[in-house]
């Protein structure tokens, strides 16, 4: 029950154009897209010949899904042009490579710990639960990353607003002053702010992926160095702010 | 305030790459007067796309309005040296029309629905309140020469939202053979249509 294997991924074009793809194979032949400028080149043309088919379809909308959506179009702000970095796939292929070395580390400093085989099982079961709430993130039609650098400390985080989420990473962040940890906050577009977890203060100036949910209103995130334990609200200015994609 | 509308009946229906391409551009910069000229030339084949493929017109409009929205909020990226506005726009709808419909139903809904699917042309579907317009009729008329077969397959995925090997086993055919008469099927259309890059 072994699926053949394609020789010509050519062939693929029309069917990816007409959306007509299974996901697995309208990604893999998006990876092969990259590569082939004459793919994208047909895909172009069978796509526009596709639109056609669509517009012949044309049906007058109802009044009111014009006002819904001029209405709706007012809080939406539209997405900055991409400068550097590239496009998307690129971005989108960044991902899965950190994740990997994240699950190795994390592997590895479990390990070296000689933490009891029971909670290695159980930190490989959140590494793979990570895995692929991080794959339906980067699946995500309108997922963006976004960077930020204060130093050498640096910021990324992955947002889909689809999904209500938000995955932050921090690298190179000097360790929290004796006492104190590094915590992450949702901040509102009110100025009101929701802890979304406490980053801990990790030796190796590494934190993350921690998870955000709740982005309704939410336009930046903001981290702090508060007291062990965290705060329920902020006792400092952040350290680092991140402005979320509207 | 003076709107232009532009569709002379009868003749050539105008290029309207370039301005819409344009209004992109203005929408991108929050431009909403902008947005309104966009929506009023995109809503009804929006719409359209929506309502063929997912059938219930309440989801179709639920699926219209995402897609709209996601115009305006992802208006920045459309790159116009990739085709034309238009096409981004209703390649947009579609795609968000046939992933709603493959996440709503599960296989065997599937295959109950191209059971009780009729014969009429997908395009006929709607036929009371389809805008009557130019392309329509060029569409009708670069389908009609193609083989059933090219038609049929290019029907099932594009208006009905079937995948190729959903396709292959509604027609009993192999995947290459349905591979090969979509493409041929779509080039053909392409030349009949004339789109040109």
């Amino acid at each position: 029950m072994s699926k053949p294997v394609d020789a010509g991924i050519h062939t693929l074009a029309a069917p990816y154009a007409l959306h007509a793809l299974p996901s697995d194979e309208a990604r893999r032949f998006e990876q092969h897209l990259e590569r082939c400028a004459d793919c994208r080149v047909e895909v172009d043309e069978l796509r526009e010949t596709a639109a056609r088919l669509g517009a012949a379809t044309a049906v007058t909308p109802p009044p009111r899904l014009r006002e819904e959506v001029l209405t709706r179009i007012a809080e939406v702000r539209p997405l900055p042009p991409r400068v550097a970095g590239g496009p998307a796939p690129v971005l989108r292929r960044w991902w899965p490579r950190v994740a990997t070395g994240l699950v190795a580390a994390l592997v590895a400093g479990i390990v070296v710990l000689g933490i009891r085989l029971d909670d290695v099982q159980d930190e490989l079961d959140r590494s793979q639960q990570i895995g692929a709430q991080m794959r339906q993130l980067v699946e995500a039609d309108d997922m963006e990353m976004v960077r930020v650098g204060q130093g050498d400390s640096q910021g990324t985080v992955l947002v889909a607003r689809s999904l209500d989420v938000a995955v932050f990473i921090g690298d190179g962040m000097a360790p929290a002053p004796d006492g104190h940890t590094y915590q992450l906050w949702l901040m509102h577009e009110d100025g009101g702010m929701v802890s979304a977890g406490v980053l801990g203060s990790p030796p190796d100036g590494h934190v993350g992926p921690v998870t955000a949910r709740g982005l309704t209103g939410v336009d930046r995130l903001g981290v702090t160095v508060e007291p062990d334990g965290g705060s329920p609200q902020p006792t400092t200015d952040p350290v680092m702010v991140i402005d979320l994609p509207a | 305030m003076v709107t232009l509308r532009s569709v002379p009946a009868g003749g050539p229906e105008p290029e309207p790459g370039d301005r819409l391409g344009r209004l992109l551009d203005h929408c991108a910069r929050g431009d909403t007067a902008a947005f309104e000229q966009v929506y009023d030339a995109m809503a009804g084949p929006v719409l359209g796309i929506a309502t063929t493929v997912v059938r219930n017109r309440a989801v179709a409009e639920e699926v219209a309005q995402e897609v709209l929205i996601e115009v305006w909020r992802t208006a920045s990226r459309y790159q116009p040296e990739r085709g034309s506005a238009r096409g981004w726009i209703l390649t947009i709808a579609h795609r968000r029309a046939v992933d709603r419909v493959r996440s709503e139903q599960a296989g065997t809904d599937r295959e109950d629905r191209v059971a009780r699917r009729d014969d009429e042309r997908p395009y006929d579907h709607v036929a009371d309140e389809v805008e009557a317009n130019v392309e329509r009729e060029q569409v009708r008329r670069c389908l009609d020469t193609l083989t059933d077969l090219q038609r049929e397959s290019i029907a099932l995925a594009y208006y009905d939202g079937y995948t190729y090997r959903e396709v292959a086993q509604l027609l009993h055919a192999p995947l290459g053979t349905v591979k090969t008469r979509l493409r041929d099927g779509l080039v053909r259309l392409r030349d009949c249509m004339g789109v040109a890059r």
